[in-house]
């Protein structure tokens, strides 16, 4: 991806031509280049595919002729094994009774009827054994096979192994593909079971596959350029073993491996488990290569067909060349004109571009007029039009230039008192932005206060109230007491009014004891004179006389007793008069300091609602206060923003003065026509 | 002069061009609607037919199958299914029931328009719906190991052929065991065919049949057989005894007196599935014989184990069938990017050669007989209901659908006698019980 901006910043600098020109070629050269690398892009694909379709026709060209020769040999083999001679030969082989003479006999009959068949049919060599693995018969002596296939020697080689499988499936079988002591390139077999005429199992006929024909097709490198190969491998465990020559390596059968999972070899990893494909891989020998994969059933082998990636793709190279020639023969022209075209609008461009630059200088003497119709024509007239008028303008900016500096430098003056002045507010402003934060505090202070003295007044009037209450049950309790006291009198007067009664019925006792105390002595002379008769009587006398005598003494103690019960009853009421009289005097006084107390709540009440108002006016007062010291603060600012805006202001003007002198300079710089 | 620089200018210009940049707007808008349409699309799904037993007798076997086909089908899918479509399973239940099956391929195709079918366990169930499928020209692969003796244009047999299961049983039997053979099996197309290659291939080797019989399809009663197979005292009994009737076959076996040492059985159908509700007593000893077992020691294999006990439950066991399923699906999905079209026709021929890592090891689609390379393994059962490969083939064997014993015309003979005699049915109906649990 192009970096515009920093692409663009170093383009910018360069004159119009130039950028015009690159313009171009990029508006040429992008869309070129991804056309060329699109068809580069499509036609190598197009070309992988052609490649790997060939090698893959290749392949099962190869896998179809291989699977073709094993069919015709288990067939071939398989009728072999069914030709009633060799089935007869090999019975009487396998007869330990057989005499020599029969042996050989049989010898040759198998010889000649194997070599005939064998020869034709594309067998190298014959082996023939008995149903327990014995070797009966053996066309060559080219390696030595033992006297047994199954417990021989070779038991563990893949011959041991194709005789043991087949005597038990009784069906041709086809040998994994191994070197064997003599012989140099791989060596396959093909068994198959003798039949005889009756049904009945004879043995195994064991042929060994042509290695040539195989060769021959392995090595058959047609359509597959210089670097083509073919790869055949086979399974063994974790293993794949190359079996077949590689080209460039005749001795690479059973020499190169190539690990399950290995990071090259992908094609014959995938062709030894059945799979049918293509593509660019590492090779076993480890080069770039296409390639196509194919199994082989029958033999078990996976064949990889390959080529060079870099011959594959040599066609493209070639195109490639071929394109990118094509862009270039295209481009230099176009560019060319492309850099002609240029320099025709640049070349006006450039004299309108001096013209301009006198015209910065301050030269508006020169002569702008062009002819021609052209856009860098018509510039250049409107450039000279615009000189002339510059001309004009200037000398008119050279007079008011004059007044400007008279009026700035006035300005500048005013400015400079405007702003001592304005310092002057600002001090001012400040010192009674502090007195009124003062005054704001102190009221606040006094609001508190007064809202404090409020809270008491209200506290006070309760306590007034409450003493008002008490004195109030005071008042009613000395009530009931001189009532109590009043009726206390009266019964102590009562009292004294039954004493006296009581001392008047002590009276008449006391006149009756003395009547008969006179009577019985009446009555004891009168016995006395009755004589005897009278004594009784005389007796009787003396009694009375005493009890009357007893009533008087008896009278006399209650006389006493009433008269002292009297004295203290008189001196009772005298008491309770007395007590009687202070309640009273108490009640009165407790009226009184009841009236007091009324007294003292009625002021406190009349002086709450004046409280109320001192407080209020405080509390306005108050917020009068802050009012003023908030109105202060914004003042100072202000104050201090005008300040500022008259600094800047005299700034200005002298920036004003400045510009002036500047333009002055300026002004004096053009050379006016 | 006043300078700008060259993309302001632009948009300078283009404000000053209000139908300029309004076009503009227009064409990048439009730009990104198709672009965004053409991508957020939802492609639509490619359908593929699962036609499989879910209910009836044949069910225990056939469920475990539409699994492992599902599963295929998911792992697709993650993959980024076929073609960059979804690969979408329309599954249908055939109810062990041939002319269930028949109807269910004719929705399949007509309804559910399915670029192929993956189904049927029986060969009675193949052989029903095979008309259907070759006049539709449709496609059809057979996920299991049947009795060979056909080749149709519009089937993939991906099961193993007679030469991959049944005759390399046999004649390791007669190699490692004896050389008395008894053959048993479901009274139907499959064991009668393979009874046939087996008697040929007996009499190949040289040994003896000294028993032959047969169990109504579906029937709960072995005892009459296991009677014949005691009288008759043979060295090993070749079974081809299907489904539901299994379990009392072994049991009657073990409580007539009869072991797996003295007379093991080598089965034909049962595998690491059917064994696992079995009693291990009835079933220890005895063998089975497949391309794959759940044992194989492969990576690939570990990894769908994995991914299945993953999917269904770590207490899930697979075998053949469902590893044949499961790479059914695969193969044909294979093909379908190989031939770049789900068309029937494209990829029937795109499969032929195919080749794939199956779990059990590469099998490959023979593009003559249409048939598949095989893995070959015997396996023992053992007390805690897995299976032990004794004797393993090491590579993939080559198809023969046909054996070499007699000619394709004897073998097309042999069958079509069969189906006549049995009135125009793949299934001896006589000897089953209630005609109503025809499968």
């Amino acid at each position: 991806m192009i970096r515009w901006p920093s692409l663009e910043r170093g383009i910018q600098h360069r004159t119009l031509a130039t950028r015009l020109v690159f313009w171009f070629s990029i508006l040429l050269l992008v869309p070129m280049l991804i056309i060329s690398v699109a068809i580069d892009r499509v036609s190598n694909r197009a070309l992988q595919e052609d490649v790997l379709e060939k090698l893959g026709m290749v392949a099962r060209d190869k896998a179809s002729s291989l699977e073709i020769l094993a069919y015709d040999r288990t067939r071939s083999a398989a009728m072999i094994g069914r030709i009633g001679r060799i089935g007869n030969a090999a019975m009487t082989l396998a007869n330990p009774k057989a005499t020599e003479k029969e042996r050989s006999e049989e010898n040759e009959v198998m010889g000649r009827v194997t070599s005939l068949f064998a020869s034709n049919l594309g067998f190298q060599d014959v082996i023939v054994v008995c149903p327990k693995g014995n070797v009966l018969y053996h066309s060559s002596n080219r390696f030595d096979l033992g006297s047994s296939l199954v417990n021989g020697p070779l038991r563990e080689s893949p011959l041991g192994q194709l005789v043991k499988r087949s005597l038990t499936l009784l069906e041709p079988d086809i040998s994994d593909f191994d070197v064997y002591p003599g012989s140099e390139l791989p060596q396959g077999f093909v068994s198959a079971p003798i039949i005889r005429e009756d049904g009945t199992k004879a043995g195994l006929v064991i042929l060994q596959i042509n290695d040539k024909e195989i060769l021959d097709i392995l090595t058959n490198y047609t359509g597959l350029g210089r670097t083509g190969n073919v790869i055949v491998g086979a399974l063994r465990g974790e293993l794949i073993h190359v079996v077949a020559p590689i080209r460039g390596r005749p001795d690479a059968a059973f020499k190169v491996t190539v690990g399950v999972g290995a990071p090259y070899g992908s094609d014959i990893q995938n062709a030894v488990i059945g799979n049918l494909g293509g593509g660019r891989v590492r090779s076993v020998l480890k080069n770039d290569v296409l390639a196509s994969w194919i199994y082989v059933p029958s033999f078990r082998w996976g064949i990889a067909i390959e080529q060079n990636y870099a011959e594959a793709t040599d066609m493209v190279g070639d195109q490639r060349m071929a394109l990118f020639g094509a862009v270039a023969a295209i481009i230099t022209p176009i560019l060319l004109i492309a850099l002609m075209v240029a320099r025709s609008i640049s070349g006006p461009i450039r004299t309108a571009v001096q013209a301009a630059e006198r015209v910065a200088a301050g030269d508006l003497s020169g002569d702008l007029s062009a002819f021609g119709t052209d856009e860098t024509s018509k510039l250049l007239n409107a450039l000279g039009k615009m000189v002339n008028d510059l001309n004009s303008l200037i000398s008119q900016v050279q007079r008011s230039t004059i007044d400007l500096v008279s009026t700035a430098n006035s300005l500048s003056a005013m400015t400079q008192t405007q702003s001592d002045e304005v310092k002057n507010l600002g001090s001012t402003t400040t010192e009674i932005a502090a007195a009124t934060k003062e005054i704001s505090a102190t009221s606040e202070e006094l609001l508190q206060r007064m809202t404090r003295i409020s809270t008491v007044t209200d506290h006070t009037q309760e306590l007034a109230n409450s003493g008002q209450n008490a004195i109030g049950t005071m008042q009613t309790t000395m009530h009931s007491l001189a009532d109590a006291t009043h009726s206390i009198s009266d019964r102590l007067g009562q009292i004294s009014q039954k004493t006296n009664i009581i001392g008047s019925v002590t009276t008449t006792i006391t006149k009756i004891a003395d009547q008969t105390n006179l009577l019985s002595l009446n009555a004891s002379i009168e016995a006395e004179k009755a004589g005897e008769y009278g004594v009784g009587f005389a007796v009787l006398a003396r009694e009375i006389r005493r009890l009357a005598d007893q009533t008087a003494v008896a009278t006399l103690d209650i006389e006493r007793m009433i008269r002292e019960m009297q004295d203290s009853v008189s001196g009772g009421v005298m008491e309770m008069d007395k007590f009687s009289e202070q309640v009273n005097r108490s009640v009165s006084d407790t009226h009184l300091i009841g009236e007091r107390f009324g007294t003292i709540i009625q002021l406190v009440q009349d002086l709450l609602p004046q409280f109320e108002a001192v407080h209020e006016g405080m509390r306005s007062q108050s917020a009068g206060a802050r009012q003023i010291r908030d109105s202060m603060v914004n003042l100072t600012e202000s104050v201090r923003v005008s300040a500022h805006s008259l600094e800047e202001t005299r700034a200005a003007t002298h920036r004003l003065e400045a510009a002036i002198d500047e333009l002055r300079s300026e002004i004096s710089a053009f050379r006016l026509g | 002069m006043k300078s700008t620089s060259l993309p302001a200018s632009i948009g300078a210009w283009l404000r000053g061009n209000p139908i300029l940049s309004g076009l503009s707007v227009a064409v990048v808008v439009a730009t990104s609607l198709f672009f965004g349409w053409r991508y957020s699309h939802p492609q639509t799904p490619v359908k593929i037919g699962l036609l499989h037993a879910l209910s009836g007798p044949m069910a225990v076997s056939e469920g475990p199958m539409v699994e492992a086909e599902l599963l295929a089908i998911e792992e697709i899918n993650q993959d980024g299914g076929v073609l960059g479509r979804p690969l979408e399973a329309a599954v249908a239940d055939t109810g062990s029931h041939a002319e269930s099956a028949m109807r269910k391929t004719e929705q399949l195709l007509d309804k559910d328009k399915v670029s192929a079918i993956i189904g049927c366990w029986t060969s009675a169930c193949r052989k029903s719906v095979r008309p259907i499928i070759e006049r539709h020209n449709a496609l059809m692969i057979y996920p299991m190991a049947y009795e060979g003796l056909e080749r149709s244009p519009n089937i993939i047999y991906t099961g193993a052929a007679p030469n991959q299961q049944v005759l390399p049983a046999v004649n390791w039997a007669y190699e490692n065991i004896g050389t008395r053979f008894f053959l048993l099996g479901s009274d139907y197309i499959w064991p009668h065919a393979v009874n046939a290659i087996v008697r040929d291939q007996i009499r190949a080797l040289g040994g003896t049949v000294v028993g032959e019989s047969y169990l109504p399809f579906g029937s709960l009663d072995a005892r009459e057989s296991v009677a014949a197979i005691k009288a008759s005292q043979p060295d090993v009994v070749l079974s081809t005894v299907v489904g539901d009737s299994n379990p009392v076959l072994y049991h009657e076996f073990r409580t007539a007196g009869l072991t797996s040492r003295q007379i093991p059985i080598i089965s034909f159908s049962i595998a690491e599935t059917e064994i696992q509700g079995l009693p291990g007593a009835d079933m220890n000893g005895h063998y089975a014989a497949w391309g794959y077992f759940q044992s194989i020691s492969r990576p690939t294999n570990q990894g769908f184990v994995e991914r299945f006990r993953r999917k269904y439950g770590d207490a899930r066991v697979v075998s053949d069938v469902m590893e044949t399923a499961y790479f059914s699906t695969l193969l044909w999905a294979r093909a379908v990017e190989r031939t770049g079209t789900v068309d029937p026709d494209e990829v029937n021929h795109a499969l032929l050669g195919i080749n794939l890592d199956a779990p059990e090891g590469i099998i490959t689609v023979d593009p003559s007989t249409r048939h598949t390379w095989r893995s070959f393994n015997i396996g023992q059962i053992e007390g805690n209901q897995t299976i032990r490969i004794v004797w393993s083939a090491d590579h993939a064997i080559r198809p023969i659908p046909y054996p070499g014993s007699r000619s394709i015309s004897e073998w097309d003979n042999f069958l079509s006698g069969l189906y006549n005699s049995w009135d125009h049915h793949w299934i001896n109906r006589r000897t089953m019980q209630s005609p109503e649990e025809q499968p």
